[in-house]
């Protein structure tokens, strides 16, 4: 214990007071936002005749009612702070269709070419700072690996991606979504989670279509699905996650990074319960893209179970709607 | 820039199910250390850049203690993000004009004093009174040394007495 004076003692409580406003102050998650106050509204529904068959189209929205839950979070409990549900960026905190939080903030990509005839080429650690303070909120991630300096932006970013490629050529390794740009040679495969089986083995079925789709000019975009339990036990799920996929199965996009873990949805025997993930729209198919089209889609949806019976569950695809 | 703690040597794509357990073990306290050292509105920004900065590293098993890596690593992110943060604040109020507010509130305000402190600072007064850690306990999590510890401290003391006056 850190020996502190009299007039620290009379400031502790206070700082303490000040970190716990800063740390309830961290944005709830979608599934905080679900249980105070926001509701599922279903916008329209309508069928069309597309190719010889009926598409049902469920065009909802996530409506926010009220404000928005403060993480309930005590000193040193774990339990109670909730995660954040995806990789650098914060899509899916916000509501369905607002602007990102930090495009617009970053400073214009305006530095001078880092080598000039006649100077040294500049050092790794200073070509990072450099990409580092250029790219600011934009990149996805910078990192320096074993082979280089990598740079990963959202799939949307093609004309950044050029720019970047333009002025530093191959000291940087531009990965756009999840494919490396310019496109190479290089064997790409989806990553896959580890599986225990399907959620069908378990008695879990997921309503299809699911409420559509709406994106951001980011990767990872935020989905409603609505599950529901035949068996006579109840079932409880910590982690959702949804790959856009073929109609059989085969998988089109990555994982959204780091949104695995989620909050803890029961659903009762016989019941259904409302579970919130998160997608990536970054292909990772050389032949569909950087990004997934908006459109009708399919996609594969996984559940992770809980500490009595861990791992990951796919669902069968279902069909979905990403709006522009 | 210090960011190469996050350099991959295992020269390996670390796989979706390595990166999920890991973030699973990991997340919690290292958002709720960033909500204090960077402010709430960035804090899972800046919890995921240090991620995934930190992550192959974390995975390959080349880190003693996990979570001082990443605090460590979150103070540099945190100081850089702010840095970048400043110099984009500068060039807007060199454009801007001037803006006087007369109806800011008491100088006095603790909350804005802490608010005020740097990145490391905040860690390490996050880590004294947040988490009852002895200097040594901070140096150790911090990766600095105690004679550091002790002067971050009591510069912020300096200063948080200073706006409680």
């Amino acid at each position: 214990m850190t020996r502190r004076s009299p007039t620290d003692e009379q400031l502790a409580p206070i700082i303490r007071e000040v970190f716990a406003e800063m740390i309830d102050e961290l944005p709830p998650t979608r599934a905080e936002a679900l249980a105070d106050g926001a509701e599922l509204v279903d916008m329209q529904r309508t069928s069309i005749r597309s190719g010889g068959r009926i598409v049902v189209l469920a065009a909802a929205c996530l409506v926010l009612v009220g404000g928005l839950a403060l993480v309930a979070s005590r000193r040193g409990d774990d339990s109670v702070t909730t995660t954040p549900l995806l990789s650098t960026s914060t899509d899916e905190g916000r509501p369905p269709g607002s602007a990102p939080t930090d495009v617009g903030s970053v400073p214009t990509v305006s530095a001078p070419p880092p080598t000039t005839p006649g100077t040294e080429p500049p050092t790794q650690s200073t070509l990072l700072a450099r990409l580092t303070e250029e790219l600011g909120g934009r990149a996805v991630s910078i990192v320096e690996t074993a082979n280089g300096i990598e740079v990963r932006l959202h799939a949307a970013d093609v004309a950044l991606a050029e720019d970047i490629v333009d002025r530093y050529g191959k000291a940087v390794r531009v990965v756009l979504g999840a494919l490396p740009y310019p496109p190479t040679d290089e064997d790409v495969t989806c990553p896959s989670l580890e599986y225990v089986g399907s959620l069908s083995d378990i008695g879990i079925e997921v309503e299809g279509p699911l409420p559509s789709i709406q994106t951001t000019e980011r990767d990872n975009a935020a989905f409603v699905a609505t599950v529901t339990n035949r068996t006579e036990t109840s079932v409880t799920f910590t982690g959702s996650v949804g790959n856009i996929a073929t109609a059989n199965g085969q998988l089109l996009t990555e994982y959204p990074m780091i949104a695995l873990a989620a909050d803890e949805y029961q659903i009762p025997p016989g019941g259904s319960a409302q579970i919130p993930g998160t997608l990536s729209l970054a292909s990772c198919d050389p032949d569909v893209g950087y990004r997934i089209a908006p459109g009708n889609h399919w996609v594969v949806l996984s559940f992770y179970g809980n500490r009595d019976d861990p791992g990951w569950r796919r669902s069968e695809p279902v069909e979905v709607t990403i709006l522009p | 820039m210090n960011a190469i703690e996050g350099t991959p040597t295992s020269g390996r794509r670390a796989t979706t199910h390595e990166t999920d357990k890991l973030w699973r073990e990991l997340h919690a306290p290292l958002r709720r250390f960033c909500a204090v050292v960077i402010g709430p509105s960035d804090a899972d920004d800046l919890a995921a850049e240090t991620f995934l900065r930190c992550r192959d590293r974390l995975l390959a098993g080349q880190v003693a203690s996990p979570q001082s890596y990443l605090f460590r690593s979150a103070v540099h992110a945190a100081h850089n993000m702010r840095r970048a943060r400043d110099r984009d604040q500068r060039r807007t109020v060199r454009v801007a004009a001037p803006f006087v507010d007369d109806e800011r509130p008491e100088l006095g305000d603790v909350r804005d004093a802490v608010r005020a402190l740097s990145p490391r600072q905040r860690a390490v007064m996050y880590l004294a009174y947040w988490e009852d850690q002895s200097e040594s306990q901070i140096a150790e999590t911090l990766g600095l040394h105690v004679g550091t510890v002790r002067r971050h401290l009591h510069r912020a003391h300096q200063h948080l007495r200073k706006t409680l006056r």
